[in-house]
């Protein structure tokens, strides 16, 4: 099968099951508006039509029973409650998996016809007393057979854009026909015939598909399409008139006219007779499919590392130090033109975040059924953009907070009351742009955290002392929930894992060059803040010398930079401290952080001492440098798998000289 | 002889790795110096070799990685195999003849700090010996055997082993 094809499939399908889920959650809270039902049978039709014309059969069956189903809904024939849903959501989980199949085997391996059976079950269980039930599944065989004869009758298959195109230009009056028209064998110069035909059959009607199409009959090249010409149209015409008119023609011996039945049900969107609100509808229905060039994510990685290499020469060149008005002018000019490159790479990379956060209301609904809780699910900010590299590592990490949020910080709806809440528990997930990072939170109003208990838990599993736990502060004690190996809930439920958790998160999130944060008050809630960078690839920097060799740190990290002299240095149990604006701030040698060869302590000698303030999280730490030098852009790189996880080096960059400089993590050190 | 030139000598080379003459099965090292010892690496693991430029020490590692370098925009770490192997300094030595290998190994670009790059030789499999326990200073699991080339003794290094599964330092006097 045609590869390019194939991925097109995956494509849209993967579009149509979002969609499809999306759209029956929506249902599920407003079961009586028929647009949402519309939206859903018109996105399990699409799939439909989908996997057929690609040879699917499972998938087209499957799709096709589910649309039965739809039918009935939109029609009032079927009682929708939660254990309806439920089937739906199951089919087009089967649906994903019959994709999935398809995907990684290259046929469709997952049998659906215990759901088949099971469904038809459900549908007459729930289609009100047993004579609707008769009548109401009659109804939709009959709608089947219509469709079907529709189908078969056309010889030429339309295509959803034509089918629409049948309801725009059809008024009241009007008749769908399909017509026939054949030549006279001895027809010379049959495409001109063709043509003619074509052309008639426009000026009396509406010309919806032919077979030879136009293109075709118009092409200078001698196409052999038979003797029979297949049009559909719609005209007011009565059938004698359009006859009578293309027999006008030379050559045309005979031409045969069906009138067609139409299955308005196939088309209920666009029977609605305001036309504004049709527009609105297909505006929005785009909206949800929006229009990409999809582009494989290696190629923009590559587009990135060449915008890299440039900018490095770029900084290299700046570096030469040319006194030439001309070449100051050409400094600028590259200056501008990379910067705007980078910014439109960088546009190009990102993705919104939209797309993670789609699939968790209905992991977040599933979830909440099984463990008998109301949960509201609000999401904020989906349209806040991220690199997309970022994106592909984020999802596992928030489907554990959100998972934990349902599983240990929602009560339930009985607790929930007694505590004076509402039975509905309220989770946010938001995410939003500030600065150059990325802020996500997830926050429930469950049960909160007790930080004593974390406590207790940490030295029952033996991470720390009863000592050490004593010296910990609340902050430290909440902190402790990313420890390996943590899970606070007594018997760890199915749902949020056995003691896997907020630890994978948080190494996750750090090796996005990222934090997670927690807060969390007892009765009120929990709050996860992640914090991410825009994009990885190219970060601000300062640049640092330490012992000779020139360290960048990452501009993020840095609160602000000064110089002190000796005397403001202050010791507070043997820890160098300053105070920055009444605040206490620890400071530390970067060379004995860094274990280097030399000697430790003598800055002190030094009278002016350059300080650059890091931070991490809320913590600060004063880190003693040798020489502060400048800030430039720098590429990230990394050291290689090699030289894994060396402490306190994120990686490394190249400055304008050609050099290695190393890029500092301070995450351990603030 | 420019470093380019060499590389692009040695990738020829390298296709025409492993022939077959008759019976006896050959494979072709690249032998390098080390202190007063020659060793040598498989050839198709060699990627090339350069003059030795400004190494960055990178803090928090082994002793025997001598930091990174930028080879064309590229981060590669440089392993000093001396001090791996804990062989003394030779102050004498002339630096005029140092290199850089570079070699692929778990599709990983790592650099070789040598004292000098000898020639590529083919060696009969037959003429390899296994290795003793200790040779040149290397356990016996790093090493693929003893080539011998008339009189001379190469130590024929498992770089795969000696690189990756090595993690702790090494106790070997």
């Amino acid at each position: 099968m045609d590869n390019q094809y194939l991925q097109m499939f995956f494509d849209e399908s993967e579009e149509y099951i979002q969609m499809l889920n999306e759209s029956i959650l929506e249902l599920e809270t407003n079961p009586d508006d028929k647009e949402i039902i519309n939206t859903i049978f018109r996105a399990a039709h699409s799939l439909k039509g989908m996997a057929a014309t690609m040879g699917f059969e499972q998938l087209t069956s499957l799709t096709h029973k589910l649309e039965n189903a739809l039918d009935l809904i939109r029609n009032d024939k079927l009682t929708l409650d939660t254990a309806m849903i439920d089937a739906l959501f199951e089919g087009i989980d089967l649906i994903t998996e019959l994709v999935n199949d398809i995907k990684s085997e290259g046929e469709e391996a997952t049998d659906v016809s215990d759901y088949v059976s099971d469904l038809n079950k459900m549908v007459s269980s729930h289609s009100g007393d047993d004579v609707t039930a008769a009548g109401g599944s009659t109804q939709a065989e009959n709608g089947e057979e219509i469709e079907a004869t529709l189908l078969e009758n056309t010889e030429i298959e339309l295509n959803d854009e034509e089918k629409e195109n049948i309801f725009e230009h059809r008024g009241e009056t009007d008749y769908l026909y399909q017509v026939k028209v054949l030549l006279s064998e001895e027809s010379m110069l049959k495409s001109v015939r063709a043509y003619m035909v074509l052309k008639k059959a426009s000026e009396l009607s509406y010309l919806i598909k032919s077979s030879p199409n136009r293109e075709k009959v118009e092409s200078e090249e001698d196409i052999d399409f038979g003797n029979e010409i297949t049009l559909i149209v719609v005209s007011n015409l009565e059938p004698e008139e359009i006859i009578e008119e293309l027999q006008d023609i030379i050559d045309v011996e005979e031409v045969i006219i069906e009138t067609l039945e139409l299955d308005e049900s196939e088309f209920i969107s666009q029977t609605t007779k305001d036309e504004n609100k049709q527009k609105k509808k297909k505006s929005k229905s785009k909206l949800e499919v929006s229009p990409t060039v999809r582009v494989d994510i290696t190629k923009l990685d590559n587009l990135m590392n060449m915008v890299g290499e440039l900018l490095i020469n770029k900084t290299r060149l700046e570096g030469l130090k040319v006194d030439q008005e001309k070449y100051q002018d050409i400094i600028q000019q590259l200056d501008r033109v990379t910067m705007e490159l980078h910014h439109i790479v960088m546009q190009i990379r990102m993705v919104p975040i939209g797309g993670i956060f789609n699939r968790f209301p209905r992991m977040v609904r599933d979830l909440s059924n099984e463990l008998e809780k109301e949960v509201d699910l609000i999401i904020e900010g989906a349209d806040t953009e991220l690199d997309r590299s970022i994106i592909d590592e984020l999802a596992d990490p928030l489907v554990h907070i959100l998972r934990n949020a349902v599983d240990h910080g929602i009560e339930q709806p009985e607790v929930r009351k007694k505590q004076g809440k509402s039975p509905q528990g309220t989770i946010l997930l938001k995410a939003y742009q500030k600065g150059s990072e990325i802020i996500i939170e997830a926050e429930d109003d469950g049960a909160g955290i007790d930080p004593d208990k974390l406590a207790e838990k940490a030295v029952e599993k033996g991470i720390l002392t009863a000592e050490e736990v004593e010296s910990l502060d609340r902050r430290e004690k909440l902190n402790l929930i990313f420890h390996a190996g943590f899970s606070t809930n007594e018997e760890a439920s199915q749902v949020s894992g056995r003691g896997v958790g907020m630890d994978v998160v948080k190494n996750v999130v750090e090796s996005l060059d990222g934090q997670v944060l927690i807060e969390s008050e007892v009765g009120v809630g929990t709050r996860f803040t992640i914090s991410l960078p825009l994009t990885l690839a190219i970060t601000q920097a300062l640049m640092v010398k330490i012992d000779e060799e020139i360290f960048a740190i990452p501009l993020n990290a840095i609160s602000e930079t000064l110089t002190i002299s000796p005397t403001e240095l202050k010791k507070v149990r043997g820890q160098d401290v300053i105070v920055l604006r009444d605040k206490t701030i620890p400071v530390v040698e970067a060379a004995r952080q860094l274990n280097l060869d030399v000697e430790y302590g003598v800055f002190k000698e030094k009278n002016e001492i350059p300080v650059v303030i890091v931070k991490s999280g809320e913590k600060q730490v004063g880190l003693i440098i040798d020489e502060l030098l400048n800030q430039q852009e720098i590429v990230i790189k990394s050291l290689g798998k090699y030289l894994l996880n060396v402490e306190n080096i994120s990686g490394a960059t190249i400055v304008g000289d050609g050099d290695v400089a190393l890029i500092l993590d301070v995450r351990n050190i603030a | 002889m420019s470093a380019i030139t060499e590389e692009k000598e040695q990738q020829v080379n390298a296709e025409n790795l492993e022939e077959n003459e008759g019976q006896v099965s050959r494979k072709q090292f690249v032998v390098f110096q080390i202190g007063s010892e020659e060793y040598g690496v498989i050839i198709s693991q060699a990627k090339g070799i350069i003059k030795p430029k400004k190494i960055t020490n990178v803090p928090n590692t082994a002793e025997h990685v001598l930091g990174v370098i930028n080879l064309r925009g590229q981060i590669v770490p440089v392993v000093d195999l001396k001090k791996k192997f804990h062989i003394a300094y030779d102050k004498s030595k002339n630096t005029e003849d140092q290199r850089i290998i570079t070699v692929e190994v778990n599709d990983t670009l790592i650099g070789i700090f040598v004292d000098g790059v000898n020639e590529v030789v083919w060696l009969e499999e037959d003429t390899i010996e296994p290795a003793p326990e200790v040779a040149g200073g290397i356990k016996q699991e790093y090493l693929l055997g003893i080539g011998k080339i008339e009189d001379r003794l190469l130590v024929l290094v498992d770089l795969r082993k000696l690189l990756f599964d090595d993690t702790g330092e090494e106790d070997n006097t």
